[in-house]
């Protein structure tokens, strides 16, 4: 590690320097290697199974039910039960394909989990991160819900009831953010907190689910905008916040997939 | 360690640690998405944005830029003497964090002002933008504050360690890009015409 220059008499502080301690050093095993070493191959596999659910995601989002570009708010409610009824089948699929997904997540989930519950001794982290883990779980499911809802009859009922549903759907989406922020907090907070000699985690990582966090803000814009860049349907206030979720998922799995593939090898090597 | 700097050997080394910048290079990209919608809006709108430009107090926006650049010396004054002079750090760590509350005080002040003569996000798009950038952007000067007080609290130990001096530094390049982000929404909204 470079050493730390501000001891230096420099023109803005010509005090002599004064006496800084070097930073403790770790000098314990990362205790994550203990929950991977377990059974490293089963946990290399909860580890990739988010690469596959992004992929269902995606597939039930954008190509079955086709909402990327998503509807307008500012459409009428007759024009939402034409695009409803237009893409039924579609969407009643995607929506099945997103409530699989963001159900089974759990499992990669658990793994950052029990990962931060050795990396962060008081554990307070951890079940933070379970309950938020949980609750992002939930919300995804429950948009998905709802516009299966609004597929369920659209055009037998009134419009606006529709109209209503497909609202609940993208809002559901947005503006219940706080969750998922705070799942990023918590593992950010864990891997700052992670003083092991070769943790699983570089700590620009914990900067990068900070600012993950951070990105999520400008969807609880939707609610106040219908039109313009901050709507449900928005760069800013719809787009930015679904892209950065899904980087974050990968970042943190390609730490995870690294750390699990030395476990597997440690195994094999004996 | 040498301290001549002439014949030791070069170190790479970033202020504070590289997280930070990745955090920064990510929130700048962000908010250049964000100017960038709002220059695409204007360039559709521009009456409708020259005028209202007109209604935001330029006075108090000047002084609020002046305020964020002279929390950022002080900043930049206490990294370089939180080793030497903690008792100084602190107390220019703590104007600071003074310089982020007066700057909040101005713009509550400000929101007040145009909401009392009607002018509200819902107005039309300009204030739409000038109300959700200055609030995301106040919103960040408040972890601002947060950070440097907790730099403060660092440099209070009784000895100090590289790690806490770099968390002082981290903690001034944060406050270093809140700066930067005002001083360009500053001249996108209440400059540019």
């Amino acid at each position: 590690m470079p050493s730390y220059s501000a001891t230096s008499p420099t023109a803005l502080d010509p005090s002599p320097p004064a006496d800084v301690v070097p930073s403790p050093s770790p000098d314990h095993e990362s205790p994550a290697a203990d929950v991977l070493r377990s059974n490293p191959r089963f946990t290399l596999l909860c580890i990739r199974s988010n690469h596959v659910l992004t992929v269902v995601f995606f597939l039930g989002w954008a190509v079955a039910a086709r909402f990327f570009p998503p509807p307008h708010p500012s459409w009428s409610a007759e024009r939402i039960v034409a695009e409803y009824q237009d893409n039924l089948t579609g969407i009643r699929v995607g929506c099945a394909l997103m409530m699989a997904s963001f159900g089974l997540w759990a499992v990669w989930g658990a793994v950052v989990a029990a990962w931060s519950r050795r990396a962060d001794r008081t554990r307070i982290m951890t079940y933070a991160q379970i309950a938020s883990l949980a609750l992002s779980e939930m919300i995804g499911i429950l948009c998905a819900f709802f516009w299966s809802l609004a597929a369920y009859r659209p055009g037998e009922i009134a419009p606006d009831i529709t109209l209503t549903l497909n609202d609940m759907g993208w809002l559901m989406f947005l503006l219940p953010w706080p969750p998922f922020a705070m799942w990023c907090v918590c593992v950010a907070v864990a891997i700052f907190r992670d003083t092991s000699a070769d943790p699983v985690f570089p700590r620009w990582t914990a900067f990068y689910s900070l600012l993950t966090a951070f990105l999520y803000l400008p969807a609880l814009l939707p609610i106040f905008f219908k039109t313009g860049f901050f709507g449900y349907n928005g760069l800013l206030g719809m787009f930015v916040p679904l892209v950065v979720f899904f980087v974050w998922l990968e970042v943190i799995t390609h730490y995870l997939t690294r750390a699990a593939k030395k476990a597997v090898r440690a195994q094999a090597a004996g | 360690m040498s301290n001549d700097v002439l014949t030791a050997p070069p170190t790479r080394r970033v202020p504070g640690e590289v997280g930070i910048w990745v955090f920064i290079f990510g929130d700048l990209t962000m908010f250049t998405l964000f100017f960038f919608s709002f220059l695409y809006e204007r360039s559709y709108q521009q009456d409708v944005f020259t005028g209202s430009q007109q209604h935001l107090n330029v006075g108090l926006g000047s002084f609020n830029t002046i305020l964020l650049l002279t929390g950022s010396l002080l900043v930049v004054n206490a990294v370089h003497t939180a080793a030497s002079r903690p008792a100084q750090a602190r107390r220019q760590l703590l104007l600071a964090v003074l310089t982020g509350a007066w700057f909040l005080v101005d713009k509550v002040y400000e929101y007040s002002e145009l909401t009392r003569h009607g002018y509200t996000p819902a107005t039309n798009d300009f204030f739409m933008y000038y109300y959700v950038f200055t609030g995301i952007h106040a919103v960040h000067l408040i972890v601002g504050m947060i950070v440097l007080l907790l730099a403060r609290r660092t440099v209070a130990r009784p000895v100090r360690s590289t790690g806490d001096l770099r968390f002082v530094e981290t903690a001034a390049s944060y406050w270093h890009l809140v700066d930067l982000l005002w001083i360009v929404l500053f001249a996108l909204l209440f400059v540019l015409n």
